[in-house]
């Protein structure tokens, strides 16, 4: 027995070895968040002696700094654009799943093409679009632009969903003269808990951490999000202040941390189910 | 008895609009905002459409043929290709590995894999700052290496042009390490205990294990981590940005850079409309490509 207690003291030395790989720069975003400025660049490492929140109190200062609004923003920004995505797409995701016309079939087609495009690619007429219908700029437009690039996922994930549920329940719904909408809202959306929540998950992770789109939709005259807001702050400047920078990066993804942390089994649940028996 | 049949007609007209509601709200959003757009733009692309300037004129395919001879966006199909295949590999390895290693029960390997993954639910410019103030050039790393004495393994991270293309490509590598162990640790689980347990009183080794046993069982994440990785080294854009802003002198510039570029700041609407319908067939040939030939590999086995 002596090969296995070799292994069995490689295996959480590696592990370790690996996990500082990913310790390594939170540590350095915290401690470096209570120091001051000119601590930083002398002892980067360093644990603070005498550590200091005046990074924290200038970023959460709004006369200072535009976090706090900023977190606002990124708040009604995402909330309202996933709740409108799942919304929009369970129902068309719905009436494809269960419509056995060639238009659906030939739009849902279309709809999973359209995963392969990138964002970025979208971007260009989509801008286009907005400017006519002067929603450029604004946080309407924004909302708009996130219900159509993610729409196609909330489709896919829903429409794989419905399929597994029988259509012998919508048949009795008919039977008993249940319009589509009804069936769908009353019986069928109920057993889509679960797709729902990780629909959510995913679009409140993904929306709030997007970067291009606001960006270009906003554009420097709206005010930004947390994450455009801090490209702003590290582009437009020689960084000196690394300080306030990590300062506002902890709180700008703090929200979604949490997020992530407390309803982790299902965000892994999500990704592993939409993934693997795919 | 209660039935859910509408009793007049009024009710009635009133559930049809219902039954509309459930799809067209969405049918015409994304009609509007991405499919008709998207037609929009394959036709700006044979135009010489400009947001500077008004006259618009059909000009053909010269939008293309200037952009295959343009030696910058030449190059920045080169860098895309580089980056993605980097990225395609790198993660997939190390996730992989992660994987093996965490695949067992305890604290350790609990919070550790939490730790892994924790990076892909934080903003691609969150990452890109955290590391750039460490790989810049009198940034964390080089101030470590001095301290203990390497001086000479200081280098220009990010501001070289040999070295920037892989340091960008390492901070997107450390984000999506975490999705890759996450979907190979899914396999590795699922692969049934009495499985490793006869393969071992047979007398295999740990390494004869994973390979006979577990990697073939592996082959449907390795296909869809690497059309997720390729999705994203061939879209590279936010971490291209934030680090090195294309720089330095474009040894970074990816195809998704320069059309950004392109429309946005130069107003070439036209020209980026073209440069975007080259990087949509790149990024749908290739990424089907892979997935054919991995799904192929899959049914052999």
């Amino acid at each position: 027995m002596k090969r296995k207690s070799y292994l069995s003291f490689v295996r959480p030395a590696l592990t370790i070895l690996v996990a500082l790989l990913f310790i390594l720069p939170i540590f350095i975003v915290l401690i470096n968040s209570v120091k001051e400025s000119s601590q930083i660049l002398g002892d980067p490492l360093g644990i603070p002696t005498k550590p200091t929140f005046q990074n924290f109190s200038k970023v959460l200062d709004p006369a200072q700094s535009d976090l706090l609004p900023g977190l606002k923003r990124s708040f009604i920004v995402t909330i309202v654009s996933a709740l409108l995505t799942c919304v929009l797409s369970a129902g068309l995701a719905y009436t494809l799943a269960r419509s056995r016309t060639r238009a659906s079939k030939i739009f849902t087609a279309i709809l999973l093409a359209g995963f392969m495009v990138p964002g970025q690619v979208l971007l260009v007429p989509l801008v286009e679009v907005l400017r006519r219908l002067h929603l450029l700029g604004s946080y309407l437009g924004l909302i708009f632009a996130n219900v159509g690039f993610f729409l196609p996922f909330g489709v896919f994930v829903f429409t794989r969903f419905i399929r597994g549920i029988s259509r012998e329940l919508d048949e009795a719904a008919a039977i008993d003269g249940a319009s589509k909408s009804r069936t769908f809202w009353v019986i069928i959306f109920p057993l889509l808990r679960p797709a729902t929540a990780s629909i959510l998950i995913f679009l409140g992770v993904w929306i709030w951490n997007d970067f291009l789109a606001p960006l270009i939709i906003l554009g420097p005259l709206t005010g930004q999000t947390v994450i455009t807001g801090l490209f702003y702050q590290v582009s437009s400047r020689q960084i000196t202040d690394y300080g306030t920078i990590f300062a506002y990066m902890i709180v700008a993804s703090l929200p979604i941390l949490v997020f992530f942390l407390t309803l982790q089994k299902q965000f892994i649940s999500g990704l592993t189910a939409g993934a693997t028996k795919g | 008895m209660k039935t859910f049949a509408p009793r007049n007609f009024v009710s009635r007209s009133i559930s049809k609009v219902g039954d509309v509601i459930l799809y067209l709200p969405s049918f015409l959003t994304y009609s509007f905002l991405i499919l008709i757009p998207f037609l929009v733009l394959i036709i700006s692309s044979v135009t010489n459409y400009n947001w500077t300037y008004p006259d618009t004129s059909f000009i053909g395919l010269q939008n293309y043929t200037t952009l295959f001879s343009d030696p910058e966006f030449r190059k920045s199909i080169v860098t895309t290709l580089k980056f993605a295949g980097i990225i395609i590999v790198f993660p997939n390895i190390a996730g992989l590995f992660i994987a093996v290693l965490l695949n067992k029960k305890g604290k350790l390997y609990n919070g550790v894999r939490t730790l892994i993954f924790m990076p892909m639910t934080l903003s691609a410019v969150v990452v890109s700052v955290v590391w750039a103030s460490i790989l810049t050039d009198n940034g964390i790393l080089n101030a470590l290496l001095s301290e203990i004495g390497l001086n000479k393994l200081t280098q220009s991270w990010i501001g070289s042009q040999s070295l920037a293309l892989p340091s960008v490509a390492f901070i997107v590598s450390w984000q999506m390490v975490g999705f890759c162990m996450v979907i190979y640790l899914a396999d590795l689980q699922s692969i049934p205990k009495e499985l490793a347990e006869a393969a071992k009183i047979d007398g295999c080794t740990e390494f004869q294990l994973f390979r006979y046993v577990s990697w073939p069982l592996l082959a449907g994440s390795l296909t869809i981590n690497t059309t997720v990785l390729s999705l994203v080294g061939l879209r590279l854009y936010d971490q291209v940005i934030v680090v090195t802003a294309g720089g330095p002198a474009g040894a970074t510039e990816t195809i998704a850079t320069t059309m950004v570029r392109t429309a946005f700041q130069s107003a070439r609407v036209a020209y980026a409309s073209a440069m975007a319908i080259v990087l949509t067939v790149l990024v749908a040939v290739i990424t089907s490509v892979l997935v054919y030939l991995l799904t192929k590999r899959e049914v052999e086995r």
